[in-house]
């Protein structure tokens, strides 16, 4: 059964009231009465006849005179009988019920609805025109009507309420239908969403010709739009907000600005045709569709989304939807590349509603600032607005501006701009020649200029002024250790101040940097520029608590401590400020890895080299002994032992040495000099401050990396690691060293003794004494100084044989580094293994 | 603390090397023979990026008040000839302080006693300057000599010295420049194998290193390659002062590697004793001789790398073809040398694999960069040094005592050295060096086999010992 809308329930009572009463100023009031409490009782009047009836009544009860009344008292006794004759309490029966009625009571043909946009008083005057016919006043009706409603439609338009037509807000409904007691039209908003047509009840019945109902809609829908945007805009205003949105606002406003002139202009027209109002209409409707579009989109957002999303209108395919889009996307992004004017000329960041789309990053220090002081807020950059590719030039330009302000403490420097207007007024005034996209080759080759301006003046302050490659240098040869003079005269200082001793107390800062201090001034190193040799320090690598006790020296409570002065000792270069953003914290770490690496790699060679030379030493005193002994060193065995003994440890030595240097030579050749000359070259290239801190970065990764230091591995994660392997080694040629060191001591300990001996005896002899006066001395000589002893020689094997094994084992981490796989045949170790070894650095 | 070292010329030959020496020091850091700076060219004191590339002076030289350069160097003659010319003709470069002539002025007349003696005579005067040279630095790092072994001053007082030097100054290195007779011209001196037995015990058992500068492979080069008919005395002794300087660029123009004598020792001489050391320098040209130089027109590394092992290029009459190397150290000279390229020539050469290694241990060519003198305007980009311990050394000792058992068997010309204290008695200082000489051939010899350890040892001894 079809369900009867509030419209059909309403008309049939209409109806039913006129064919009563007729068609007089009652039933006017009768209908209003209807209208008021039809639907709320109609709900009821449904569940059954009782109600129908209580508010049939109800209407009687309203009727003016007692005519009327008696009539419809007549009426409702019939409706009562012909409601019992109903089949059912069906409304749809019960309507037609009514509208049977109402043709029987009805002396003529009902006519339409009569049209309620009619006032009270031009219902008087058509009750004095009643006379005429039907045809005349209707047609004057409709003329009086026209005018009426070209009114109406102008207070529509602007949306505001007319006599009759009204906009009832969907969230207002429920107040309004029942308060509002206005008699007319309600233009019901939700209508217009549903994309419905008015309420047929309404529109359908009326004697409006077709134009007029379809002037109210369009006047109706312009008057929403209208409404909506003036909503947008009051919100806009009445909240704080950016400079974007309130150009975008002042550019919507100037559209409805002109679109209430375009109002004015058809008021004044007055009188005015529908039908030309249509046509006039069509534009401006239009274009307020597009801006309510806008508006509806918009709600939320402002700044830089705000200008991506109105490019993206722009980009509509309807080229008048295009035009109006540029011209506000012009208007709105003003501001903004204001901002963006003030930041690539002056580096200034005005923005306190965070719309552009640098953010400046709080409490960052000035040396940090390259690095940290400013992010570009992807979300921000207005895509399309500006070319992707010019926001890291823009970015770069600003912060090379705070750059030069802040780190370089170059506050008088200005960015040169030739023509003024340059960068901001020609993007501003010409929207041809703006930013956008397609043609952004202007603004592209000023921004490009600037940023050259801006780049070149750091480059070239930083080279003249901070030194930058002579800090780089001077990183190079103290903490990647080119400079292997003072390297040598600071091993030797450390050596000479520590030798002998165990653990780390008494390990002053203060000693460590004076040897330090006395091997810059006694080498090649003190030619350095002063600016480059205040920025060394010593530094302890304690851990923090320790580094409090350490101070100033060790403490007593650290027998179990087996570091020595060469574990904790740290050579640091720091970088003046502007510098360090070339050389961060990151790249420090890396030096300072580089540095501990290449520092025990000359170290394990110092101390090798130190104890070739006590060997050396040792040497010519076993042979000067054996001399004045007059021992027949081919025939000795214990002469021969000690030979035997001094040549394994020689041999073992010379693997060691042969392995550090090849690696060493590997380092220096491949790795460093190599990484150098690319690092001066790729500076030299450089344009800008970013590839120059890249070029930095890649020369340092490329370092640890061809230094075997980055830890990561080729191939499989089994088996040993390159960097534990070089570790194991040192240790070895430590372990090594500090063998000999204790062998030798005693044995050059015994041989001073004896070479004192010997010239005592010399002495003796000269005088005419024997010059050897007891057994005893020549027998303490003959074991040689005790070096013909089998244990030694067993620990100089135990050693030599260990490290062929982390050789070994070392060649296969390089292997699998280098090849990514496991070493599939054992090593022959005929070939000695370090030649090997060479063979795989050179990669 | 520059690690200074003390050069010690010694006879009539060690100071025309000397001489030569200092000449080419000075030349290459821009001293003149006043000892004061020239003006340094332009750009050179800094590369194109300011940071400073300047030279070491103060290990071969120390400043005096009025900041003239020395040379830390002490001249010592038994006879004034060679001294007063030096003296005369580098005004006042060397400390007058540190001219030792003998007052007597007569020399050593080739014999090795007699120089001996006289160096026993002098020991307090000359340690007395050597004290002083000492004290004067402040790490002294060692002691250069140079000298001839065959003559008398030279070689017998060298000796003295070396013997004196190791019980004075124990803990120093001593490194020698020792010219070898060329075996060529015996006329010469006849008493040349004596002589040089006598030295070589000493360089055996109290130097350090021993730079071998011989006389016949120095003919022979200066004939063969720089095509100079019989080259003079000057010739042969700008090559000498051409490598000594070589040898000494990596002290002088300090950078990653080799920046002290111990560094640059220490891994050529991996056992004491084998401790002599010969040379190669390409490409080779002689200042006077103008154009004869041999034609080498483009330089590489790779291409210096090579010729410096070629058995024609090195200067020691000694077959590098048998026995092996036991190591090698080339310096490479130039300014714009591209550090990745030494690895790849060290690739090429080891896959000639024409350098044969020691058995017993790993070895193979090390190699050291060092930058050109800015003051001395070379033809070629790239030139290299080569310093080599190699087994073959032994062919020249083994010659040696050819001559000497040729000789001595005879007892002939024995005389004078009689007439010396140390002969007065008995000849058995000659048997002890001769005994010390031939242990040496024989360790060299010992070196070329992989059992190189158990050598010294019977085979019953060493498995006494615990050996694996």
């Amino acid at each position: 059964m079809p369900k009867l809308s509030d419209h059909d329930i309403e008309n049939a009572l209409f109806r039913l009231v006129r064919s009563t009463v007729g068609p007089d100023a009652d039933s006017l009031s009768l209908a209003r009465h209807i209208n008021r409490t039809g639907k709320q009782t109609w709900t009821s009047a449904t569940n059954g006849q009782a109600n129908l009836k209580a508010l049939l009544q109800d209407i009687v009860q309203e009727l003016p005179d007692k005519e009327s009344q008696r009539k419809l008292k007549a009426l409702l006794d019939r409706l009562e009988t012909l409601y019992d004759g109903a089949a059912s309490n069906a409304p749809a029966s019960f309507v037609k019920v009514l509208t049977e009625l109402a043709e029987s009571n009805g002396q003529r043909p009902v006519m339409p609805l009569h049209h309620p946009t009619i006032t009270k008083t031009e219902v008087n005057e058509n009750d004095k025109r009643r006379s005429r016919s039907f045809e005349e006043a209707f047609l004057e009706a409709f003329n009086v009507e026209e005018q009426y409603v070209l009114r109406e439609c102008l207070y529509a338009l602007q949306g505001i309420n007319g006599e009759r037509i009204r906009f009832v807000w969907k969230y207002k409904i429920n107040v309004s239908l029942r308060e509002d007691t206005y008699e007319g039209i309600r233009v019901r908003s939700e209508a217009i969403d549903q994309h419905q047509a008015l309420p047929p009840s309404l529109l359908v019945h009326s004697k409006l010709g077709s134009g007029s109902k379809d002037a109210i809609r369009m006047c109706c829908e312009a008057g929403w739009l209208y409404s909506r945007i003036a909503d947008y805009l009051s919100k806009v205003q009445s909240i704080e907000q950016g400079a974007v949105l309130r150009a975008f606002a002042s550019s919507l406003t100037e559209e409805m600005h002109s679109y209430q002139c375009f109002l004015a202009r058809l008021e004044e027209s007055h009188p005015y045709s529908i039908r030309q109002m249509l046509l006039e209409l069509r534009p401006p409707i239009s274009r307020l569709r597009i801006l309510a579009t806008l508006v509806d989109g918009l709600v939320h957002i402002s700044g830089g989304p705000l200008l991506t999303a109105l490019y993206l209108h722009m980009r509509h395919g309807d080229s008048r939807h295009g035009t109006l889009l540029k011209q506000i996307l012009h208007q709105s992004s003003r501001p903004w590349f204001q901002m963006l004017s003030l930041w690539t000329t002056q580096g200034l960041l005005m923005d306190p509603f965070e719309e552009f789309f640098v953010e400046e990053n709080e409490g960052v220090a000035d040396h940090n600032l390259w690095s940290e002081g400013y992010s570009i807020k992807e979300q921000k950059v207005p895509i399309g607005v500006v070319d992707e590719g010019l926001v890291l030039v823009a970015f770069s330009i600003g912060k090379g501006i705070n750059f030069i302000r802040k780190s370089l403490q170059d506050g008088e420097w200005r960015l040169k701009i030739e023509d003024k207007s340059a960068i901001s007024e020609s993007m501003l005034k010409e929207p041809r020649s703006s930013f956008f996209v397609e043609d952004s080759s202007i603004s592209r080759k000023n921004l490009d200029s600037a940023a050259l301006q801006v780049h070149s003046h750091i480059l070239t302050s930083l080279h003249d002024r901070h030194h930058l490659l002579q800090h780089l240098f001077a990183l190079k040869q103290f903490l990647l250790l080119g400079q292997g003079d003072f390297y040598s005269s600071l091993l030797d200082g450390i050596h000479q101040e520590f030798e002998g001793r165990r653990g780390i107390v008494g390990v002053y800062r203060h000693t460590l940097a004076a040897i330090v201090d006395s091997a810059l001034r006694g080498t090649n190193a003190s030619d350095f520029p002063e600016f480059v040799l205040k920025r060394l320090q010593v530094e302890l690598r304690l851990s923090a608590d320790e580094d409090a006790r350490y101070m100033f020296g060790c403490s007593k409570e650290s027998d179990a401590d087996v570091r020595t002065v060469w574990d904790i000792f740290l050579l640091e270069y720091s970088v003046p400020d502007p510098l360090v953003a070339i050389v961060h914290a990151k790249a420090v770490e890396s030096y300072r890895k580089l540095f501990l690496f290449l520092f025990n790699l000359r170290r394990v060679e110092f101390m090798l080299n130190l104890t070739w030379r006590h060997s050396a030493v040792l040497q010519h005193a076993l042979q000067t002994a054996a001399q004045h002994n007059g021992i027949n060193v081919s025939i000795s065995k214990a002469y021969a032992q000690a030979t035997v003994l001094l040549r394994q440890i020689a041999i073992t030595r010379q693997s060691m040495m042969h392995f550090v240097v090849n690696l060493k030579s590997y380092l220096m050749f491949e790795v460093l000099e190599g990484g150098w000359k690319q690092l001066v070259h790729g500076i030299e290239e450089s344009k800008t401050l970013d590839q120059v801190i890249a070029t930095h970065d890649d020369y340092l990764s490329c370092l640890l990396r061809k230094g075997l230091l980055d830890g990561a591995r080729g191939g499989s994660s089994e088996g040993p690691d390159v960097a534990k392997q070089f570790e194991q080694l040192f240790y070895l040629s430590d372990e090594f060293c500090a063998y000999q060191q204790e062998m030798f001591g005693e044995a050059q300990e015994s041989a001073d003794r004896a070479a004192v001996k010997r010239r005592e005896a010399e002495e003796r002899l000269n005088h005419g004494h024997w010059g050897f006066s007891t057994e005893k001395e020549v027998s303490e000589e003959e074991t040689f100084f005790g070096l013909a002893d089998a244990t030694k020689l067993f620990e100089a094997d135990r050693i030599s044989a260990s490290f062929d094994e982390q050789i070994v084992l070392l060649l296969q981490a390089l292997d699998q580094k280098l090849n990514g796989v496991p070493l599939e045949k054992p090593l022959n170790m005929k070939t000695p293994p370090a030649q090997r070894l060479d063979r795989n650095l050179s990669f | 603390m520059p690690r200074e070292i003390i050069t010690l010329q010694v006879g009539q030959c060690g100071n025309q090397i000397g001489g030569e020496f200092w000449k080419q020091l000075c030349l290459e850091h821009g001293i003149r023979p006043d000892g004061t700076l020239h003006e340094a060219p332009p750009a050179i004191t800094t590369d194109r990026n300011n940071n400073i590339v300047d030279d070491r002076k103060d290990v071969f030289f120390y400043q005096s008040d009025d900041d003239k350069y020395i040379p830390r160097a002490l001249l010592i003659d038994l006879e004034p000839r060679v001294v007063n010319k030096l003296a005369h003709n580098n005004q006042n470069l060397f400390n007058p302080e540190n001219y030792f002539i003998a007052k007597d002025g007569g020399g050593a007349g080739n014999n090795w006693a007699s120089g001996f003696r006289q160096g026993e005579e002098h020991h307090e005067q000359v340690l007395d300057m050597i004290d002083r040279e000492a004290d004067n630095s402040d790490s002294l790092e060692g002691f250069v000599l140079t000298h001839s072994i065959a003559g008398g001053t030279g070689s017998g007082m060298g000796s003295y010295l070396l013997e004196r030097l190791n019980d004075h100054f124990p803990k120093k290195l001593i490194q020698t420049y020792s010219v070898f007779p060329s075996w060529a011209d015996e006329s010469d001196v006849v008493v040349q194998p004596y002589n040089s037995i006598l030295t070589l015990k000493r360089l055996t058992l109290n130097a350090d290193a021993v730079v071998v500068l011989d006389n016949t492979a120095l003919n022979r080069i200066a004939t063969d390659r720089l095509r100079i008919e019989n080259p003079s005395v000057d010739h042969l002794n700008s090559l000498v002062a051409t490598i000594m300087a070589a040898s000494t660029t990596t002290l002088r123009y300090p950078s990653y590697m080799n920046n002290d004598m111990i560094g640059l020792l220490a891994s050529l001489i991996p056992t004491p004793r084998c401790h002599f050391l010969m040379t190669g320098y390409t490409p080779l040209h002689i200042a006077d001789a103008g154009e004869n130089l041999a034609s080498v027109r483009k330089t590489t590394v790779l291409d210096v790398m090579r010729r410096l092992t070629q058995p024609q290029n090195i200067m020691v009459s000694a077959n590098t073809r048998s026995g092996c190397y036991i190591s090698i150290l080339n310096i490479i000279q130039g300014n714009d040398v591209d550090p990745t390229q030494i690895h790849k020539a060290l690739q090429r050469l080891r896959e000639r694999n024409a350098l044969s290694f020691i058995p017993w241990g790993p070895a193979s060519v090390q190699v050291a960069l060092a930058r050109k003198s800015p003051f001395v305007d070379t033809r070629h980009k790239v030139s290299g040094f080569m310093l080599a311990n190699h087994t073959s050394m032994a062919e020249l000792f083994d010659r040696l005592l050819k001559q000497y058992d040729t000789i001595r068997s005879r007892n002939a010309f024995l005389d004078n050295y009689r007439k010396e204290p140390m002969f007065a008695d008995s000849l058995d200082e000659f048997d002890h060096a001769r005994e010390t000489v031939q242990n040496l051939v024989d360790e060299y010899r010992a070196c070329e086999r992989a059992d190189y350890v158990d050598f010294g040892c019977g085979e019953d001894e060493a498995g006494a010992m615990g050996m694996p």
